[in-house]
């Protein structure tokens, strides 16, 4: 009888060391999947640091006037599609460029006539997204719209957009999505 | 007396040792396997992100090295190594190294289309040129390629066993002393990293040294690579970026160059083809109803001009749609630089108009 308790005694012992091994390999390898998830969650936050540097660089949308980028050409917005935006910049992103504009901008537009036409153009373009039928009265471009989505990661800056046709450069706001996120 | 119970634990307890022991050590090498595997992943991946930041910004940069590596092999746009291969985000012409690499970005401007790439370099390297013929216009090309690769690499010329090099402010003050000289062909034992090109050589120069070396033909306007099998292998070069690519990583990275080039050129010049539309058309509204809004309008010129008093519609954008129209006809057969000239003619002509900015 003893001899069997002792056998079944070493036997527990050697279980417990059994299980003690596996509970650390669960350890390292959870921390090697943890390591390999974060590093995940840098790839994205770096794809859409990029994909806002690469945009406010571009020629293809910004005024070439201003080397150094973060001057958008209105009429380069306006015809640029989600396809070229794809080609140029890689599939799944999602951009939205709204000028930014209240009725303060109407305030030194002297005489009363010509003031009360500033701000009733103003309320036409609110939140009129741009098309080539609408140009240049609309201060929203958005490409890719169907690319949106729920889990996304979004980083916005402030822009300056050129309007090409009447020469004055407005702010504005660029917000780009990549999926991703929490 | 040892009794049974106690050689079977003995025995027991060793099988177990024996067991534990080899299952830790193969999970220790599986786990140090997987680790090194995550460096050397990290490491393509932050070289990657390097190259993307130096395309971005313009800023030159500098990349620690692939110093566990056995293999780094670079074939645009893929960089292959004992990590796997990785398709790099931005167009980069490196020369594989496992050491220290410097990052420079380099634009060919065309006004309303600019390409952009990233020339990735050992830290040591050098560039040796072995001039035939010693022309301006020679001096004039090597000066442009010189000035457009990084500023980290070191220049030189090749004269028969004679191999110097400096700095890149020293090698272009040498340059345009050298006006007359011509060379004979490279003999030199070249270090690592080094490149040899020979420009503007007559048919009888010749030397024995083909890896690593490359030859330019101004007139023909052919470059040539000597191939694993040591016969020239050659290709028909546009622009001096093309011979900075050539230099960098051989025909691979002149046919990739090409590839990148006229696609991101097909693309913009769709883009600009419609947005100038759009632009002739808006101008040529806003002149009939003056914008009382505007601030500083684009001249009455871009959309009509004044004849006799008659109002005309402008060629000034007419001329750069139609020259865009010709550039993307002329994309689909490949022989297209002469339009692309055109198109960069006609843009700077809106420009000194005060159409475009």
């Amino acid at each position: 009888m003893k001899s069997q308790a002792d056998v079944m005694e070493y036997l527990v012992l050697v279980i417990m060391i059994m299980l003690i091994a596996f509970f650390v390999l669960l350890l390292v390898f959870g921390f090697q999947l943890f390591t390999a998830g974060s590093e995940q969650a840098v790839a994205k936050e770096r794809r859409s640091l990029f994909l806002l540097q690469s945009i406010i660089s571009s020629n293809m949308l910004n005024n070439p006037q201003y080397q150094t980028g973060s001057v958008f050409d209105d009429s380069k917005l306006t015809v640029i599609r989600c396809e070229d935006i794809e080609k140029l910049f890689g599939e799944d992103a999602w951009i939205n460029i709204t000028v930014l504009k209240d009725e303060s901008v109407c305030d030194n537009v002297a005489p009363e006539w010509r003031k009360r036409n500033c701000i009733k153009a103003l309320k036409e373009e609110a939140n009129t997204l741009c098309t080539t039928n609408n140009y240049p009265k609309c201060n929203v471009w958005t490409f890719c719209g169907e690319n949106k989505k729920e889990r996304m990661i979004y980083r916005s800056i402030p822009v300056n957009i050129h309007r090409k046709i009447n020469g004055t450069i407005e702010l504005g706001v660029l917000t780009v999505g990549v999926p991703g996120g929490a | 007396m040892i009794s049974v119970f106690q050689i079977f634990r003995v025995l027991i307890g060793l099988i177990v040792f024996m067991f534990v022991i080899s299952f830790f050590l193969r999970i220790a090498d599986m786990y140090s396997y997987t680790q090194t595997m995550g460096n050397k992943i990290d490491a393509v991946n932050n070289f990657d992100y390097t190259a993307m930041q130096t395309y971005t910004s313009g800023n030159p940069s500098e990349f620690p090295g692939f110093k566990d590596f056995e293999t780094v092999v670079y074939e645009p746009p893929k960089i292959k190594s004992d990590a796997g291969q990785k398709t790099l985000t931005v167009p980069v012409f490196f020369m594989p190294t496992k050491g220290e690499v410097s990052l420079e970005r380099s634009c060919l401007d065309f006004g309303w289309f600019r390409w952009c790439c990233v020339f990735a370099f050992p830290k040591s390297a050098k560039v040796l040129f072995t001039i035939g013929e010693n022309t301006p216009e020679t001096r004039a090309l090597i000066r442009k390629v010189v000035e457009n690769l990084p500023g980290s690499l070191e220049f030189g010329f090749c004269d028969g066993t004679d191999a110097r090099s400096s700095d890149r402010t020293q090698f272009l003050l040498y340059l345009d002393g050298s006006a007359g000289t011509t060379h004979r062909p490279c003999e030199a034992i070249l270090p690592d990293y080094c490149k040899l090109v020979t420009i503007n050589a007559s048919a009888g120069f010749s030397s024995r040294i083909k890896e690593n070396h490359i030859k330019i033909n101004p007139s023909s306007r052919d470059v040539y690579e000597f191939n694993q099998s040591g016969f020239p292998e050659s290709r028909r070069y546009r622009d001096w970026m093309d011979i900075a690519v050539f230099i960098t990583g051989g025909v691979k990275a002149l046919d990739y160059r090409n590839s990148d080039f006229s696609q991101e050129l097909a693309a913009s010049a769709g883009i600009m083809h419609e947005r100038s539309l759009l632009v002739q058309q808006r101008i040529k509204d806003y002149n009939r109803q003056p914008c009382l809004e505007c601030s500083t309008p684009l001249p009455q010129a871009c959309g009509w001009t004044d004849q006799g008093g008659a109002a005309h519609e402008s060629t000034a954008y007419r001329d750069f749609i139609s020259s865009l129209q010709r550039l993307k006809s002329a994309l689909t057969s490949g022989e297209y630089q002469s339009q692309l000239d055109d198109t960069a003619l006609k843009y700077d002509e809106l420009k000194n108009q005060g159409c475009e900015s």
